[in-house]
């Protein structure tokens, strides 16, 4: 899917409907709600993925599993699809009881991360 | 009517509360864990938190303490059990929710929340609650209000036994001032009872000398001495079926055939007058010499009843009346001087002695005779 002769349009990275569905509980003397909502994703997911990365170094799939399972609630919250479906993996992964193979989906979910970050940066794309 | 929403992510609770707040839930309290939310109820110590709660929203995997076992402490305190808890999750495994339920739990919803779902499932449990609220008052209601009911009927109860017992005192005390079926009449609010008795015998008894003796004697002991001799008249008169009428003085007035009429009524009241006699021989004045009485009969017509207003007495009038009276007071002590009409009566069964003739005022002179004995 990823093609480094073509910019990286981040599309995919977020479902823009649930995110921009949630400006429809925007109260009207109350700042942004988007843009708070993201902002809290944003504060709220590196110590989860500090804690799915820590429950598999210690080999411990019910840590795993509870860490994966916050993650992808939250990314869940704001369409960051790709984030929440490498969550629910992890999660899975935690409840079958084992932590193998957990690594490879990390690293995924944290570039998945990384690149959610630079889509709700750079915001949906206008028409062309 | 407040909403408390328990979740350790910022994001998941600004969300619900936007969520909520857009459909008008304005009175939203949050918790960032279960201990939070337990201070916020009072759960362990006093509430901090407003303290009606209506609904709780508690997402199920929080660090510490997780929201199933938060939901059953929250069940298992009395004071709080009523209030509905919707479980937040992302899981939509079967046996997380499975655990929800037995947690106590009354419903859940997915992250991400769809708004529809939420707001039917808050709406509805909002509902529950409120109903569960309004069944509680009135049942509480009710109970107090049947409280005050046996209350009120123990007060009732109570009155009407003091009632009971105020008429039956008023009863005693009527019956012992008027014979039981004049007392009905009364009761019954006849105004003025005067009844003819064609054929009753009237009985007057007296102490001789009285007057002498109350000069010489304390009052005191004279009234003693009356209140003895009387009282053992009237359980004599009650003995012989006789009427006592009243006492004036240190007279006895007693009557036979009324209110119920009898047949044998003369014969009964010389019974009565033997007795009498026989029941003050032997006594003792107080000033030590023998008490006398002198007693006469009559018998004939009368009339009976109640009048005036105040003081009622069950009284007789008549010439009957008079001539007994006279046939006493005209009397030789210790003798039962008796009219012609009453030894008519008795003659066959009583033994007497002609006394000739006395002079009785406003009648002349009458033949009269002294009860002796029964034969």
């Amino acid at each position: 899917m990823e093609n480094d002769n073509q910019p990286d349009d981040l599309q995919d990275a977020i479902d823009w409907a649930v995110l921009n569905g949630l400006r429809e509980f925007q109260a009207e003397d109350e700042p942004d709600l988007v843009q708070e909502l993201v902002g809290l994703f944003k504060r709220e997911a590196p110590p989860q993925i500090e804690a799915i990365r820590a429950a598999i170094t210690a080999g411990d799939a019910e840590r795993l599993r509870k860490a994966a399972h916050s993650l992808k609630g939250s990314s869940a919250n704001l369409g960051v699809r790709l984030v929440s479906a490498l969550g629910a993996d992890l999660e899975q992964k935690g409840r079958s009881g084992t932590v193998e193979g957990a690594d490879a989906l990390l690293a995924q979910l944290e570039r998945e991360y990384a690149r959610a970050c630079r889509a709700l940066d750079a915001g949906p794309r206008g028409p062309a | 009517m407040s909403i408390l929403i328990v979740d350790d992510s910022a994001g998941s609770r600004l969300l619900l509360s936007s969520i909520l707040k857009a459909a008008g839930y304005k009175e939203l309290v949050t918790a960032e864990s279960a201990q939070g939310a337990f201070e916020r109820l009072g759960l362990n110590g006093p509430a901090t938190g407003p303290w009606d709660v209506n609904l709780i929203l508690m997402d199920i995997s929080m660090p510490d303490m997780d929201g199933i076992e938060a939901c059953c402490r929250i069940k298992a305190d009395a004071r709080l059990q009523d209030i509905p808890i919707i479980m937040v999750t992302a899981s939509t495994e079967t046996e997380d929710l499975q655990l929800a339920f037995t947690a106590g739990a009354m419903d859940y919803i997915n992250k991400p929340p769809n708004k529809v779902e939420l707001l039917a499932r808050v709406r509805s449990a909002l509902e529950l609650k409120h109903e569960m609220d309004r069944r509680k008052e009135v049942t509480q209601q009710l109970q107090e209000s049947n409280l005050r009911l046996e209350e009120a009927l123990a007060s009732l109860d109570e009155k009407h036994r003091q009632l009971l017992e105020e008429q039956g005192k008023s009863e005693r005390l009527l019956l012992n001032i008027l014979p039981q079926p004049i007392a009905e009449r009364l009761k019954q609010s006849e105004g003025v009872i005067a009844d003819n008795f064609p054929d009753v015998t009237v009985l007057f008894a007296d102490i001789v000398d009285f007057t002498k003796l109350s000069a010489r004697v304390p009052p005191a002991d004279v009234v003693a001495m009356l209140n003895d001799v009387f009282s053992k008249f009237d359980q004599l008169a009650e003995k012989h079926g006789l009427e006592k009428i009243k006492t004036i003085g240190d007279a006895y007035m007693v009557v036979g055939g009324l209110p119920t009429p009898r047949p044998d009524h003369a014969e009964a009241v010389a019974d009565m007058a033997l007795d009498m006699r026989g029941a003050v021989a032997g006594r003792l004045r107080a000033t030590g010499s023998l008490l006398t009485v002198r007693i006469g009969i009559n018998t004939g017509p009368v009339i009976a009843g109640v009048i005036g207003t105040k003081k009622f007495i069950y009284d007789l009038w008549g010439d009957t009346v008079n001539i007994a009276s006279r046939m006493e007071s005209l009397g030789a002590p210790a003798g039962i001087q008796v009219t012609a009409a009453t030894y008519e009566r008795l003659r066959d069964r009583y033994l007497f002695e002609r006394r000739g003739t006395v002079q009785v005022k406003g009648k002349g002179e009458m033949v009269t005779y002294q009860l002796v004995g029964r034969k």
